[in-house]
């Protein structure tokens, strides 16, 4: 049955009775109760680690941390808490802390892994942002990037091979999207290869080469991992292909220096708004568009230019991606939510135009893109792997990343590598 | 109007009690001889199980000259698995069941270390030479234990459907080498296979 409506001023009609307009009066009031209550329970929209990322930003990691220590904990925003700090400690070298942080946000994920009819119901009513962040697909992919270096820094092959099959998982069920990642790519091979997984490795390399303009980039490797892994046939083929490439060293000779570098800052996703009626507003998550500067690495042995194999991401690209892989979700979740506040806001207005203009209001102003996301993650990713003679060797590593004539990133002096030994280093600069 | 308000009304209701039901904690005491899974992983009834299948069955090996007692090195376990697992809880508990039946010695490669930073503390003249353990004495191994746990997973194709089912299939396999000869003197392998479903929708 429905209700009648109270009388608006200026407009003739049949006065309802004033029990009846009491009753509507009241209902009017308990559904704007029950919705400031859902509203409020949904919380703001505001981004949860904005102080973390400036004081990382600035330089200031020990600060970062220390704010993420202080500030208030929720279950919402627990998963991007946890990828804050496992970034942050591996950045200041604390890889077993960071592995601690990175495994916690993995549980976190798993536990998560169901729909949540709560979750729903609050975001249906409110916006995303009162949802639990669960990351996007390539955040997801990326703590396992971060697993896998920090186990490779720690000596820890054999985990950091178990992580290489967890992304492993991201990419088959996220593949398209996540295609552009060399890195992690590259990153899971090296995890395997390092791990004595010599077919896992090769097989990750074949994929590898499929992203490449050319498979003689990676020839070193596919030689190497097919020679192990005792396909022969193959081991000849990239064997020709090295006598032809810059990499003319015998892999079975080398030593080799392997340097993670993180290179800048991803932007955080920015909120675009849609006009679909006066007062009904579309809000999406989207990244900008900004020109990303791919660094080139100059790596110097000894006075000399020393060979290197580089596999960088350009992070806004597969977030982007994985960003728009979630569109058509996105978009039935913000058609529901417009059609469900347009209805209670049209059913209330019915009733009480003044309380219905006001949550209509309200529900304009509440919808808001949800633009949380990891913010101290860095622009690029790159993997430099150095072949080197066995021996002591002084390494400069240059970055020629728009800065005139480059400048010096790293300079190892005194590093002596034997035979078939692989160092890892990391560095992240600005 | 009525239904719309019913239903906010009863949602907010529906979350209060969650969540004062959700606050009770309780704990209680697991037998652990008997099996108990949460989930389709890993966990420690398929480490007793594979603990005692394979030291049942190395205790049964009658081909390794038992009036000797073999002496045996144990390398650890590599995970090939996808999940964190710790397979130093399996060689251990493997080593102990073996010891306690009497047939076997071990040679404890994790304190090699431990026995050298101690040497190395004795030899400066800090210990009475008499009390000294003599160097160049320890056992050198008969046999190399060694083995690899390896996990295949599939999940459920994605439907319609009200839960999400996944398999595992894990398997260890354990080799005895003898060192001399590069012989593999004995071998066996225990598999697990399970599926398990967990809700796509909940609270």
């Amino acid at each position: 049955m429905i209700e009648p409506n109270p009388p608006l001023p200026g407009v003739a009609g049949v006065s309802p009775t004033s029990a009846q307009t009491n009753a509507g009066s009241r209902k009017s009031r308990r559904l704007l109760f029950v919705l400031l209550l859902l509203l409020l329970l949904g919380g703001c929209a505001s981004m949860p680690n904005d102080g973390v990322r400036q004081a990382f930003l600035q330089g200031q990691p020990e600060a970062a941390l220390a704010q993420l220590d202080q500030q208030e904990h929720s279950t919402r925003n627990a998963l991007l808490e946890l990828l804050e700090r496992g970034l942050i400690l591996h950045n200041l070298g604390k890889y077993e802390d960071s592995t601690k942080a990175f495994l916690k946000a993995e549980k976190k994920l798993d536990e998560w892994d169901y729909v949540s009819v709560s979750d729903q119901a609050k975001t249906l009513v409110t916006s995303d942002w009162a949802g639990i962040y669960k990351g996007e697909y390539s955040e997801r992919l990326w703590i396992h990037s971060y697993q896998m270096m920090n186990y490779l820094l720690l000596g820890d092959p054999e985990k950091a091979a178990v992580e290489a099959r967890m992304a492993l998982k991201v990419l088959d069920g996220h593949g398209d999207s996540l295609k552009k990642d060399l890195f992690t790519r590259a990153l899971i091979a090296l995890s395997f290869e390092s791990a004595g997984k010599y077919n896992d490795a090769f097989i990750e390399y074949r994929k590898l080469a499929d992203l490449l303009p050319t498979e003689k980039l990676i020839a070193r490797e596919l030689y190497w991992t097919a020679l192990r892994s005792g396909i022969t046939s193959a081991a000849e083929k990239y064997r020709a292909m090295l006598s032809t490439s810059k990499m003319k060293t015998d892999p079975d000779e080398l030593g080799e220096i392997i340097i993670f570098v993180a290179h800048g800052v991803l932007p955080q996703k920015q909120p675009a708004d849609l006009l679909v009626a006066p007062d009904i507003r579309i809000s999406f998550p989207q990244y900008p568009l900004v020109d990303t500067v791919k660094p080139r690495y100059i790596v110097e042995a000894d006075g000399r230019r020393a060979q290197v194999e580089e596999t960088t991401t350009l992070l806004l690209d597969v977030a982007r991606e994985a960003l728009h892989a979630r569109g058509k979700q996105m978009l039935a979740k913000q058609a529901a939510r417009a059609s469900l506040k347009h209805n209670l806001a049209h059913e209330l207005k019915k009733e009480n135009e003044a309380a219905g203009q006001i949550l209509s209001l309200l529900f304009f102003l509440l919808e808001e893109a949800d633009t949380r996301g990891w913010s101290t993650l860095p622009e690029t990713l790159s993997l430099l792997r150095i072949p080197l003679a066995p021996g002591t060797h002084d390494i400069v590593v240059t970055a020629k990343d728009g800065t005139p004539n480059g400048r010096k990133i790293l300079q190892l002096d005194g590093v002596t590598i034997e035979r078939g030994q692989r160092l890892f280093r990391k560095l992240r600069i600005d | 109007m009525r239904s719309i308000l019913k239903g906010l009304t009863l949602a907010v209701a529906a979350s209060v009690v969650t969540l004062t039901l959700g606050g009770c904690a309780t704990t209680r005491t697991l037998d652990p001889n008997q099996e108990t899974h949460y989930d389709a992983n890993y966990d420690f009834s398929d480490k007793k199980k594979i603990v005692d299948k394979l030291a049942a069955s190395l205790l049964s090996i009658n081909t390794l000259s038992p009036e000797k007692k073999p002496i045996i090195l144990i390398y650890p376990i590599a995970n090939e698995t996808s999940e964190h697992i710790s397979t130093s809880g399996i060689t251990d508990d493997i080593r102990l069941a073996l010891i306690r039946s009497g047939k076997f010695r071990f040679i404890n490669e994790a304190q090699r270390t431990n026995i050298q930073r101690e040497a190395r503390y004795q030899s400066k003249g800090y210990v009475d030479p008499a009390q000294r353990f003599q160097q160049g004495k320890q056992l050198g191994a008969d046999y190399i234990l060694s083995g690899a746990l390896r996990s295949i997973e599939k999940k459920q194709q994605k439907q319609i459907r009200l839960t999400k089912k996944k398999m595992v299939y894990y398997s260890l396999n354990l080799e005895l080498t003898n060192p001399t000869t590069g012989e593999i003197a004995w071998a066996d392998k225990v598999e697990l296979a399970r599926e398990a479903s967990r809700p796509i929708i909940g609270w």
